[in-house]
């Protein structure tokens, strides 16, 4: 991906650069992701692939309850407007 | 006269044809609850609803409220379902899927250049001299029908044909063609200018859309198209085509909106892909780019606004304190862009903090201003489709006989039900929108945690910004005050 992004780090924020271009992140998991899915498995060191996994997993995990409380969000819009439709005609 | 206008623009329209619309709209609402439901547990709930209506019951009427709610909940239900797709190789694949097309590009351009001055010399005379009735005048409906209604909808549903069809652009390049042959070069545009002029000319031509009467007025509408067509000329021949990609406001509309379209210009021909996966492609850069995309759909809402009736009730009584109307029109207009604009801005400048990221502020503005034109164009779908409908054989009729058309023209009476479909471009719109955004967010971000949170400002702005625009199409139609007629 030739994507340029600028990129502006507020004073004391804590950072963590990417080697191999001028990203930079908030958080290691971030630089982690950002290595494996921009510059390829090909690029990186062992160690760096180590950490793309679990920096993956770890995504994995947050965004399976992300779901789990979108999907109640789905159902509460539902039965809210359920109700309001019930009540109102 | 003033009731001539009414079978012509947009909202503007639809006392002719129509009954009170908040009525018949809003009982489409159990409908559009539908869609809700559809999205919440993803079964066809619509066939449901198809049953309820078959079974003969009445429509019920839900109240104004209820509603724009279940529209704004239709756009928010469809960022939580958006958000279920996680996988990015779909994603890609989705965006990324293009075919490339084998168009008689040549032949259409030489077809479209003809059409396109015949139009223009049409608007012109019989602009000038033909029937000073709006509805039988060749001039107003082909700019407003079927330039305005047709060609930007044909821009958006299907691609832009504006640089081929545009009468400007062939006299331009006749006037370059001309000036090289004896020897008078061209003027360098300053790169610092950006695209903030055509920013500003959107601004001017929708105000003079608004203000002056240009489907009642024939004459005036040839006086205005000419006016636009002098600057425009002049400033193509003076800096050529940078002229239509900087400049023009027209040109940069119609652009704008083919952007959302199926087919698309590539290098080497003609590509197509699927509806609106272009917007998610990083082209917008700095913030006039991302200016001119929020002017596109500031202009459309402010066109509707001016007709309901609070925005007339508000403007009296601001006249009755002593405003004079020019001023509270002006102010309004140029203080409602820089407040959507800094809607826009602020929503953008969220991401940054939900998203936990360092992207700068400028490169999160451009790269989530595209999917906002997915909106203007279901929003100028749902204004002018039933206009085109209506009035499509009124201007087969006087394109017949432009000097002596029929007394009244023959309009087509629209089925209600028809207004459900200004319901469904809206709303298709800002699915739409929110599918892209969500699609730019994964290609931005290496988190997709990031990806997500990035939307959570934009999509409370894409939640009231539909309930916005249903709230206008329902209002039915005031006449602006104060306005000349
Ligand atoms: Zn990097």
């Amino acid at each position: 991906m030739s994507i340029t992004t600028d990129y502006t780090v507020p004073p004391d924020a804590p950072r963590h650069d990417c080697e191999r271009c001028e990203g930079t992140f908030a958080t290691e998991r971030h630089l982690a992701l950002h290595r494996g899915l921009a510059h390829g498995d090909a690029e990186l060191s062992e160690s760096e692939r180590a950490a793309f996994a679990k920096a993956r997993a770890s995504e994995e995990d947050e965004l399976g309850r992300y779901r789990i409380l979108a999907l109640g969000a789905l159902v509460v819009l539902y039965f809210a407007f359920l109700f309001a439709y019930a009540m109102v005609t | 006269m003033r009731g001539q206008v009414a079978t012509l623009r947009s909202s503007r329209f639809q006392q002719l044809t129509m009954v009170r619309r908040p009525a018949v709209l809003r009982s489409l609402a159990p409908l559009l609850f539908a869609a809700v439901a559809l999205a919440a547990c993803a079964t066809p709930v619509f066939a449901h609803s198809g049953g309820l209506r078959s079974a003969g019951r009445d429509p019920v009427s839900a109240p104004a409220w209820l509603f724009l709610l279940t529209g704004g909940a239709a756009v928010g239900a469809s960022f939580l379902l958006a958000s279920f797709v996680t996988d990015r190789s779909l994603i890609n694949a989705i965006h990324g899927w293009s075919r490339s097309l084998a168009i008689p590009a040549r032949l259409l351009r030489v077809l479209g250049r003809l059409v396109g001055l015949l139009a223009l010399t049409s608007i012109l005379a019989v602009g000038w001299v033909g029937p000073v009735t709006g509805v039988r005048n060749l001039a107003v409906l082909l700019v407003w029908v079927a330039w305005w209604g047709g060609v930007v909808a044909l821009t958006y549903l299907v691609g832009n044909v504006w640089p081929a069809l545009n009468p400007f652009r062939t006299l331009v390049d006749g006037a370059r063609w001309a000036a090289d042959r004896v020897g008078v070069g061209m003027l360098r545009y300053p790169d610092r200018l950006g695209v903030w002029p055509s920013v500003a000319g959107l601004l001017v031509l929708v105000w003079v859309e608004v203000t002056a009467p240009l489907a009642d007025d024939p004459a005036l509408l040839a006086t205005v198209v000419a006016g636009y067509g002098a600057v425009t000329v002049a400033g193509g021949a003076a800096i050529g085509r940078t002229w239509f990609d900087r400049v023009d406001p027209v040109s940069r509309l119609l652009a704008a909106y083919g952007r959302v379209a199926p087919v698309a210009r590539t290098d080497d021909g003609w590509s197509l892909h699927l509806p609106g996966t272009r917007l998610s492609d990083r082209v917008t850069v700095g913030l006039d780019e991302t200016a001119f995309i929020v002017a596109v759909l500031y202009v459309t809402t402010y066109d509707g606004l001016v007709a309901t009736g609070p925005w007339a009730a508000a403007v009296e009584r601001a006249v009755g304190l002593g405003a004079p109307p020019i001023f509270i029109y002006s102010s309004s207009y140029l203080v409602g862009f820089g407040v959507a604009l800094g809607a826009y801005l602020l929503a953008a400048r969220a991401a940054r903090r939900f998203a936990v990221t360092y992207c700068s502020p400028a490169t999160l503005a451009s790269r989530f201003a595209p999917p906002l034109l997915a909106i203007a164009a279901g929003y100028h779908l749902a204004h002018n489709i039933l206009t085109v409908l209506a009035l499509s054989p009124a201007l087969a009729s006087v394109v017949a006989a432009p000097l002596a058309p029929p007394q009244s023209p023959p309009t087509l009476v629209l089925p209600n039900w028809l207004q459900s479909v200004e319901i469904a471009a809206i709303l298709a719109g800002h699915v739409l929108a929110v599918w892209v955004a969500h699609a730019a967010a994964y290609a931005v971000f290496p988190d997709r945690l990031q990806a997500v949170r990035s939307q959570y400002g934009v999509t409370v702005a894409m939640v009231g910004f539909t309930m916005l625009s249903l709230w206008i199409v329902s209002e039915p139609y005031v006449a602006p005050p104060f306005l000349a007629s």
